[in-house]
């Protein structure tokens, strides 16, 4: 499969700090491709870069073979940008924005209009768009904001923590947009420090930290970097006496057990097989169980595991 | 290229939607020349056009009383020729070097003779020179006179050579007939008609309204320039400045394009206050409306230089919010807003030549009050180009040197 875009070894540098640092990835044709980091991870400046906003320190990045430091021109013509911030006119109508920027792609007349509709009706605005942004929710100036990426009809198409600040029920809608055209062959470069989103979205992930990718790959084979643990918590109404700590281990097959006075931390490679057989033995040692909680690995426990931080701060 | 006339457009309507630049940009203005205008103008018309001279009459002849009397004293020049007699020539250099008179007008004892006999003779005049438009207007008309008196006498003269040799007339009765003939002829309503063009100038008092149409609404072509030069930063605060870096679209089509923004919006303000107060209060802009169209061009060209050069000199909208009124205010009253530029000490009305507000309140006020039309504006239309150029060359360059740049 062709790359939509390669980039290597991007670095940028302010003031001496390395905000990005030797960032490289390469995005498949059709691929939705997530890169998660906390804040100030370096995300932005990153895509900034990409989109021909920043020069890079050094490194470089190419779109569809287009140099980001040579031809940038090019690669403008080949990516649709939706900024983390709302960069809209707010004093114009959804319409009259979509119009401009879309003239600012270099179309016109027509298909101008037909782009504009076409847009207008992905992000589900037909109807208000005659209406000025700052008449609009933030969900759907968010929506606006997406939009007018998807006008010059992009080869990749990058976003930038699309959906901060936006009510939960926009959020789901935009990622679903999202989904579906990322379904219809649309190349994505996602962007947020939400762990859930990227996971119902990308099927890859970049996961960064302090301008470094820390790992990169496959949902699955992150979770597999993450050590395949599933973690089961355990509280329990009677204390767990610390007597238990070797035949729990010896039942899950695991030698990471906690127990502190009434709960249990297990990490173990099959969580759902050894919960039924550490709670037979909960309940012949006479411990009364209170709650259960299974944890799956998923991105937040890898970021955990790989930088001893919470993605979120 | 298209790009930079979208970026301009848009800019305009953004700034069309907002009510409060409606208000400062336009209602404003026009409300200020309505109440300065009307509060002023008794200041404007309770001095009247007049123009003083002093005249020497040492002739006494039948000529002499013609140019006073009928000329001088006739009914479109008799409200403002006021005439002062005296005696001696040392009275008229007395009174012209006290800035009492414009021109000082000495008939010669031999005038009505010399005429009558054919022989060469002259009026003279002594000018103020400080009043020279007055001083010429005098000139003129006296000229006029003179060369009108002696082309009929020229005539006459073949005329009466024939009735004498054919015997139809007695030599003797023709020096009395010639003055009455001279004065019988109607040239005395086209004598004063030849002079129109001065006519004109000086039959209209300068109206206070006129006057501040000109003088506000070329303050406030600053004001809106400084509006535009405000899109800059607000493009930066809002965004759209990165967004439309993104797009494929050059730094000079961004720039371009904000730089028409200004000229554009300043030039549509300007131009409606043009016609609001050509049809509202009746503001006679002047007939040339090629020297009009110029004269607002250059104008709004080297306002909108300033204005460029202006955001490249501030760091925020809050900054060029602060200076840009203060700027606008203080070039208006330096320039000849408030007041005119020719009732300042001499030092101020150097000072007012550096502001761009002078030179276009004088080409505005030539293109109204003289009948030069577009060649008399030339120079103020050349100082306005060459203000705009520097402005602009300076201002594009600490923009570019600043760079739109968001790195
Ligand atoms: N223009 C700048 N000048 C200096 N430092 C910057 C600039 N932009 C970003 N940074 C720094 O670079 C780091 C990465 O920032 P950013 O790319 O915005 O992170 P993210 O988008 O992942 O939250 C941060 O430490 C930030 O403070
Ligand atoms: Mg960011």
């Amino acid at each position: 499969m062709m790359n939509i875009i390669e980039v290597k070894e991007l670095t940028k540098v302010y003031e001496g700090r390395k905000a990005v640092d030797s960032v490289s990835f390469e995005i498949k044709k059709g691929e939705a491709f997530g890169l998660l980091g906390p804040n100030g991870a370096g995300k932005t400046t990153t895509i900034s870069m990409l989109s021909c906003l920043i020069p890079p320190t050094s490194g470089d990045a190419h779109i569809e073979g287009k140099s980001i430091i040579k031809e940038p021109i090019e690669v403008k013509k080949r990516i649709g940008v939706v900024p983390q911030d709302i960069a809209l006119y707010p004093t114009l109508s959804a319409r009259e924005n979509l119009f401009f920027w879309g003239e600012m792609y270099g179309l016109s007349g027509r298909r101008l209009k037909e782009k504009v509709d076409e847009v207008l009706q992905v992000v589900g605005l037909t109807e208000r768009s005659k209406d000025r942004i700052n008449k609009y929710s933030g969900g759907m100036k968010r929506r606006i904001n997406i939009a007018v990426g998807l006008l010059p009809s992009p080869k990749l198409l990058i976003l930038d923590e699309p959906t901060v600040g936006v009510d939960p029920q926009s959020r789901t809608n935009i990622l679903e947009s999202l989904r579906k055209l990322n379904k219809g062959g649309l190349t994505i470069l996602y962007t947020s420090h939400y762990m859930e989103e990227v996971e119902f979205l990308c099927d890859r992930v970049a996961v960064m930290d302090l301008g470094k990718i820390i790992a990169q790959g496959t949902q699955n084979e992150l979770r597999l970097l993450a050590g395949k643990m599933d973690s089961l918590k355990i509280s329990t109404i009677d204390e767990v006496q610390m007597r238990l700590v070797e035949v729990i281990k010896k039942v899950s097959e695991t030698d990471e057990v906690k127990i502190a006075d009434k709960a249990i931390e297990i990490l173990t490679l099959q969580g759902r097989k050894v919960l039924p057989k550490i709670i037979e033995l909960l309940g012949n040692n006479s411990i009364r169980i209170k709650s259960v909680e299974v944890e799956e690995p998923n991105l937040e426990s890898l970021f955990l595991h790989l930088t001893g931080k919470e993605l979120r701060d | 290229m298209i790009k930079v006339f979208l970026i301009g457009i848009k800019d305009v309507k953004i700034r069309a939607r907002d009510p409060s630049s409606f208000i400062i940009l336009l209602v404003m203005p026009l409300i200020l020349i309505l109440v300065l205008g009307m509060v002023f103008q008794p200041l404007w018309t309770s001095t009247p056009f007049t123009i003083d001279i002093a005249v020497l009459d040492e002739d006494n002849g039948e000529f002499s009383k013609i140019l006073l009397d009928e000329v001088f004293g006739s009914e479109q020049l008799k409200d403002m020729v006021k005439i002062k007699y005296v005696e001696s020539k040392e009275e008229i250099i007395n009174e012209v070097n006290k800035g009492k008179i414009a021109a000082g007008v000495i008939i010669g004892k031999e005038f009505s003779q010399a005429i009558m006999t054919g022989e060469d003779t002259r009026i003279k005049i002594l000018a103020d020179p400080e009043q020279t438009i007055k001083a010429g207007v005098i000139k003129n008309i006296v000229e006029a006179f003179t060369l009108e008196v002696l082309k009929r006498r020229i005539i006459l003269g073949t005329s009466m050579g024939i009735l004498v040799a054919k015997n139809l007339i007695n030599p003797a009765e023709i020096q009395q007939l010639i003055p009455v003939w001279l004065s019988e002829i109607e040239n005395m309503e086209e004598l004063i008609r030849m002079d129109k063009k001065t006519e004109k100038r000086m039959d209209k008092n300068p109206l206070a309204m006129e006057y501040y149409a000109v003088g506000m609404g070329v303050m406030y072509i600053l004001f809106a320039t400084n509006a535009g030069a405000e899109t800059i930063f607000q493009e930066r605060r809002n965004k759209t400045l990165e967004r439309i870096k993104v797009a494929p679209v050059s730094e000079r089509e961004i720039l371009g394009g904000k730089l028409f923004g200004i000229f554009l919006i300043a030039l549509l303000q300007f131009v409606m206050i043009v016609f609001f107060t050509r049809i509202f209060y009746r503001v006679n802009w002047g007939d040339s409306i090629l020297g009009i169209i110029i004269m607002i061009f250059s104008s709004v060209l080297a306002f909108s230089g300033l204005s460029t050069l202006l955001a490249s000199l501030t760091k925020s909208e809050e900054q060029i919010g602060n200076i840009g009124p203060a700027l606008a205010m203080i070039f208006g009253f330096m320039g000849g807003g408030m007041w005119p530029a020719f009732a300042f000490p001499d030092w101020l009305n150097m000072v007012s030549k550096f502001t761009p507000n002078r030179w276009a309140i004088d080409g505005f006020l030539k293109l109204m009050y003289q009948e030069g039309g577009v060649v008399s504006i030339l120079p103020e239309v050349l100082v306005l180009l060459g203000m705009a150029t520097v402005f602009f060359s300076l201002g594009i360059f600490r923009l570019r040197m600043k760079g739109v740049k968001v790195d």
